[in-house]
């Protein structure tokens, strides 16, 4: 039996995706990742823990949320820039934040500036929200648990797609495959459909890309392609894995273990603003966007060797 | 462990996301779609389109009225009948360049005609560029590079251009009607007879209602086309010549009768006629023209024209011209925004395939032919005043449907219906619109089709739910014996009104009615803040929900009595003096019942609706006071009231010079506190049954009262719920409400769409609030939905967009129509 009060770190729930996995599907997102990728569109997925937002267009500086917060986290930035109107109005000590349990400050603020990104929430909870979307998966659609990365918080995710195959719901996961090899076999009986990403297959250039090795990962996305379908997608990083040799390598990999269809995602510049919201640095130094020609070309690699290759 | 990793699914490949190879192996092509006119002369035409002046053209009133002086004396409909006749066999016949479908309204490329008879009143003022009272409230709409420069011997006249040599002649013809036309003689007919007239003056002051819509007051609905296609006027002639041999008149019904049948004889004889002028025209242009190909094209226009409208049409062209035809014949009849071709698909299908079969027609002639049909359709405006224009967008609503059932109710979509897709994806004018009849049996073949016509943003087409619609048309039209066969064979008349094609009384209305002006009257205690006029008596302190509640049900009802009186009252008048004549011929079955419409002519005349807009403000500002005044009594209601009147500390919207409600100014922070409180209050949108069920309780409260009511044929009224584009202007006139809103912002538009930014848990909990309201007794309810085009990229994409589509009408099964807006980032 699912244990329904089972809580984890939820920070969106997107209803009605016509991405990530066939059909029409039910997006959940749970906080916690333990990669780092410099590119990552979704840094609000990487802590496990709840982060505030802070929105500088609508603060209006009043120090609301400094008078509430008990770990004295929140300074006026500075007098001078109370004026302007896309310059933060207020400073905040995000190593206190860390620790905090109250979140008082997002409360209390009048104007919306600050937005908890991650609650917790009940299996049930979840489930109330998937079941909402039931009439329209269809046979094809589904749910998708993504993130952050749903293998790092282990326990809720599998009750959760447990509760999701109760209901005869189609289930997909997006991981990074990053977890000891028994956390990954608990995850085979629940999940339909595994997406997951190779974003390099030189141990230690997958390591400066994303701040840990690959081998595991590799060896995961050779057990769980035994048992279920994966869907391999690849980020397109100029200058740092689209070189023909690893694509060569990735195609050959996903080969030999009857890994067919793989999917290349040009890289985009997305989420900057949410660093900004978070007080996180974007790492990922500029680049260009893949033309269609380079993309392509990689398809063709890839083709050329029996895998099937998508670009979207 | 082991036996656990054992699952049927094992093995089994995912095949997800499909390549563009197995999309295209099962049938789909794909396309991102942009797509040019599908020919050298499509291209010339719609280029010409858009660079013409809309032009006003008073010809056509000014022959009418030169008759109806000289008809005096004459019983009403023949009356009615010369002068329809007169001026029709008298106006200009144009044929433009290039053009092979001939026939219009106006002169001009692109123009309005104008009908003093209905309305004599700002034609003046607008020669005299007078400024009118309303304007600084209903200027939406306006400029966006629609203005001319002055060219010599042409005036403005607002959007509009005229020949200057007309002024004078129109200024005279307005004259004539002065006190006589239906505007005028209604107004004296309400102040004489109208118990009411005080709160009819008071709500049109205040804007509860908005200005009179007389000038285009004629109903939406889709004409019989196949009387004129399939059996031609000189057979409706000889069937009525037939009827009155055998007709002895014996009490004033049946004389009555007879004079119907003259009239109907007098119009079909003047349509013929004028479809002959044309063919006169395009023998002469032919013998004056110098490109052999040209000549031959003039020369088939002109054969077509000398056999339709007056035999039954032999090929797909002339069918396509006999329907256009009868359509600028019956739009000539009066001001019709909304009238509407209907299926012409399933109307020429059958000449459609005969022609191919026969090898006289190729797809590529066909789908020129529909190409060019739209910029016909799209040449045709209309002129309103002002503010009618500002809430209508100014769209004339022709909408022309594909998809839906047969009468036997199997599925009937066919290659024509996917030919009319593909021109309104060729050829993106704004007329005629599109809609899809989706129904359980509808092929995803033509659905696909659809999808990629969504998928160039033209806004076109809306989706609607055929079995709903069949259903309520079963359901409003039992109590005059409708049959099924009927109800299947539906189309939308003007925009999103369900219709039933040929048989119908059009769907008319006074306008909206003002939900959010009548909720601020409640909390002022009756009296409107803006004008302060007190409008209805002191209601009272409210120290419950209830008690908030019962002042509602009372104000709203009694102003929605007094609309809807007050039409009857214009209605009654347009019956006495000006009874449509060829758009009855041209509806089931008044020419076998010998009765225009006015008289209940039509097979089905429980049509007349009630519109309205802001309902889901009300539903939220209920909300938001039921749980903070009255359940959690965190506030009083004044303290409510008077952060409203302070705006909220906002800056007024007009000063901001936006009217969205994401784009405002907080100058006071005083009120930040209970602004966050009322913005955090339940919306509707999202799933939440606190505030849906107010909703829902909101417009069973706003139906009763719609049934309660009886219409100028008889029947109760038909609630309607859509609002065009009437959601700014009245958000002008409206004070800041409960729901958070500050003062000017737009109303919530749409009628189960949330209010921008309050809905935050999805379309489907959106859906799923909106599941909540019943709407089979509801002519129209719409649901609005933006999609980010990458969400529908590809063959995929289009499918999920299908998928989605069906599984709505289907599983969710509310609104009958959808609005599908795939937004262009
Ligand atoms: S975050 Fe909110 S409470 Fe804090 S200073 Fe800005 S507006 Fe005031
Ligand atoms: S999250 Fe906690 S510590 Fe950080 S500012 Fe808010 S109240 Fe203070």
């Amino acid at each position: 039996m699912t244990n329904l009060k089972k809580t984890g770190l939820v920070f969106d729930i997107q209803s009605f995706s016509v991405h990530d996995g066939p059909g029409i599907r039910t997006l959940i997102f749970l906080k916690g990742c333990p990669l780092r990728c410099l590119w990552c569109a979704n840094p609000e997925g990487q802590k496990l823990f709840p982060e505030v937002r802070y929105h500088v267009m609508k603060c209006v500086g009043c120090l609301a949320c400094a008078e509430v917060c008990p770990h004295g986290a929140i300074t006026l930035f500075s007098e001078a820039c109370r004026e302007g109107k896309k310059q933060p109005k207020i400073c905040i000590d995000r190593e206190k934040c860390a620790k905090c349990l109250g979140l008082e400050c997002v409360a209390a603020c009048p104007n919306g500036a600050l937005q908890l990104t991650g609650k917790l929430m009940t299996v049930e909870e979840v489930v109330k929200a998937v079941k909402r979307d039931l009439p329209f998966y269809r046979g094809k659609g589904g749910v998708t648990l993504s993130g952050g990365d749903p293998v790092y918080q282990p326990k809720f995710a599998i009750e959760l797609l447990q509760a999701c195959k109760e209901e005869y719901v189609n289930t997909a996961i997006e991981s990074a495959m990053f977890a000891k090899r028994e956390k990954i076999e608990k995850f085979l009986p629940v999940t339909d459909l595994f997406l997951t990403d190779i974003k390099h297959m030189n141990s230690k250039k997958h390591k400066e890309l994303t701040g840990v090795p690959n081998e595991l990962i590799l060896k995961n996305i050779a057990l769980t392609a035994r048992y279920k379908p994966v869907l391999v997608r690849v980020p397109i990083i100029p200058g740092s894995n689209d070189d023909d040799k690893n694509m060569a390598a990735t195609a050959a990999f996903c080969l030999e273990y009857g890994i067919t269809r793989i999917n290349i995602l040009p890289y985009h510049k997305l989420g900057v603003s949410k660093y900004e919201q978070l007080g996180m640095e974007y790492l990922q130094e500029e680049i260009e966007t893949p033309d269609d020609d380079k993309m392509e070309h990689i398809k063709e690699i890839m083709e050329d060797m029996g895998v099937t290759c998508i670009i979207n | 462990m082991a036996t656990q990793l054992i699952d049927f699914e094992k093995g089994k490949t995912v095949k997800w996301p499909p390549t563009l190879e197995e999309s295209a192996k099962e049938g789909y092509i794909p396309r991102e779609v942009v797509k040019e006119p599908s020919t050298e002369r499509g291209r010339r035409i719609k280029q010409r389109l858009l660079s013409a002046r809309c032009m006003l053209d008073p010809e056509f009133t000014m022959l009418y009225t030169e008759e109806w002086k000289k008809a005096e004396g004459e019983p009403l409909l023949i009356r009615r009948a010369r002068a329809y006749k007169y001026a029709i066999e008298n106006i200009t016949p144009v044929i433009h360049p290039d053009e092979l479908i001939a026939m219009q309204k106006s002169r001009y490329i692109r123009g309005a005609v104008v009908y003093a008879q209905y309305s004599q009143r700002y034609y003046p003022g607008m020669i005299s560029k007078a400024e009118h009272a309303d304007d600084e409230v209903y200027d939406v709409g306006m400029g966006g590079g629609r203005t001319h420069k002055e060219t010599k011997g042409m005036i403005q006249m607002g959007i509009f251009g005229m020949k200057e040599e007309e002024a004078e002649p129109l200024i005279e013809t307005c004259n004539y009607w002065d006190g006589k036309c239906i505007e005028d003689e209604a107004e004296k007919f309400l102040r004489e007879s109208m118990p009411e007239f005080d709160d009819l003056e008071n709500a049109f002051k205040t804007v509860l209602y908005p200005p009179s819509v007389v000038a285009i007051m004629e109903g939406r609905w889709i004409p019989a086309y196949d009387m004129v296609v399939n059996q031609g006027l000189e057979a409706i002639i000889a069937d009525c010549k037939e009827k009155i041999k055998n007709t002895i008149p014996t009490t004033r019904e049946v004389a009555e009768k007879v004079i119907f049948w003259r009239a109907t004889i007098l119009v079909c004889e003047g349509v013929i006629n004028w479809a002959g002028n044309y063919a006169k025209k395009a023998r002469e242009m032919a013998a004056a023209e110098k490109d052999g190909k040209r000549k031959a094209e003039l020369i088939k226009i002109a054969e077509n024209l000398e056999w339709v409208p007056a035999k039954p049409a032999r090929t797909f062209y002339e069918g396509l011209q006999a329907a256009w035809a009868a359509h600028t014949a019956v739009s000539l009849d009066g001001p019709i925004p909304g009238l509407s071709p209907g299926r012409w698909g399933q109307l020429l299908y059958p000449l459609f395939t005969k022609d191919i079969e026969e090898g006289r027609l190729t797809k590529e002639q066909a789908l020129e032919l529909m190409e060019l049909l739209r910029v016909k359709f799209s040449s045709e405006e209309y002129v309103s005043s002002r503010s009618w224009e500002s809430l209508a967008s100014g769209n004339l609503f022709q909408h022309m449907i594909v998809g839906g059932v047969d009468k036997n109710g199997r599925c009937s979509d066919n290659q024509l219906e996917e030919i009319i897709l593909e021109a309104g994806i060729r050829m993106q004018t704004i007329q005629p619109t599109l809609g899809v009849e989706v129904n359980t049996k509808t092929s995803d073949r033509l659905l696909m089709k659809a999808a990629e016509c969504t998928k160039t943003g033209a806004g076109y087409p809306a989706w609607y739910n055929n079995n709903m619609s069949i259903e309520h048309c079963l359901q409003n039209h039992m109590e005059e014996g409708v049959t099924l066969e009927d109800a299947r064979d539906i189309a939308m008349g003007g925009c999103v009104e369900i219709q039933m094609q040929g048989t119908c009384h059009g769907i008319c209305h006074p306008a909206f009615f003002n939900e959010v002006k009548c909720f601020e009257i409640v909390l002022n205690d009756g009296v409107d803040p803006r004008t302060g006029l007190r409008v209805f008596e002191p209601l009272g302190e409210f120290k419950t929900f209830d008690d908030l509640w019962q002042a509602w049900c009372k104000v709203e009802s009694k102003f929605m009595k007094v609309y809807m009186r007050y039409w009857n009252y214009v209605l009654a008048v347009h019956r006495e003096i000006n009874p449509l004549v060829i758009g009855s011929v041209l509806v089931k079955d008044c020419v076998a019942k010998g009765k225009p419409l006015d008289s209940n002519g039509a097979r089905y005349n429980k049509t007349v609706t009630l519109l309205n807009s802001g309902m889901v403000n009300v539903a939220n500002s209920m909300a938001a006071l039921k749980r903070l005044v009255f359940e959690e009594k965190k506030y009083t209601l004044e303290e409510i009231k008077e952060g409203m009147s302070a705006n909220f500390g906002f800056e007024r919207a007009d000063k901001v010079g936006n009217f969205s409600m994401l784009e405002q100014k907080r100058i006071d922070r005083k009120y930040e506190n209970l602004h966050k409180d009322l913005m955090e209050a339940p919306k509707f949108g999202n799933d939440d049954d606190y505030v849906d069920q107010i909703f829902v309780d909101l417009w069973h409260q706003y139906n009763d009262t719609c049934f309660s009511e009886t219409t100028y044929l008889g029947y109760p009224w038909v609630p309607a719920a859509l609002s065009i584009s009437a959601h700014g202007p009245f958000g002008r006139v409206c004070g800041a409400t409960p729901d958070g809103r500050v003062a000017g912002v737009s109303l919530t538009d749409g009628i189960l769409s949330a209010t921008p930014g309050t809905d935050v848990n999805g379309p489907i909990a959106l859906m799923k609030s909106g599941t909540k309201l019943d709407p089979t007794k509801m002519r129209s309810v719409q649901l609005n939905m933006k999609m980010h085009p990458n969400a529908v990229k590809g063959v995929e994409g289009s499918r999920k967009l299908v998928d989605l589509v069906k599984l709505i009408s289907s599983k969710a099964g509310i609104m009958y129509s959808l609005i599908l807006w795939i937004l262009i980032c």
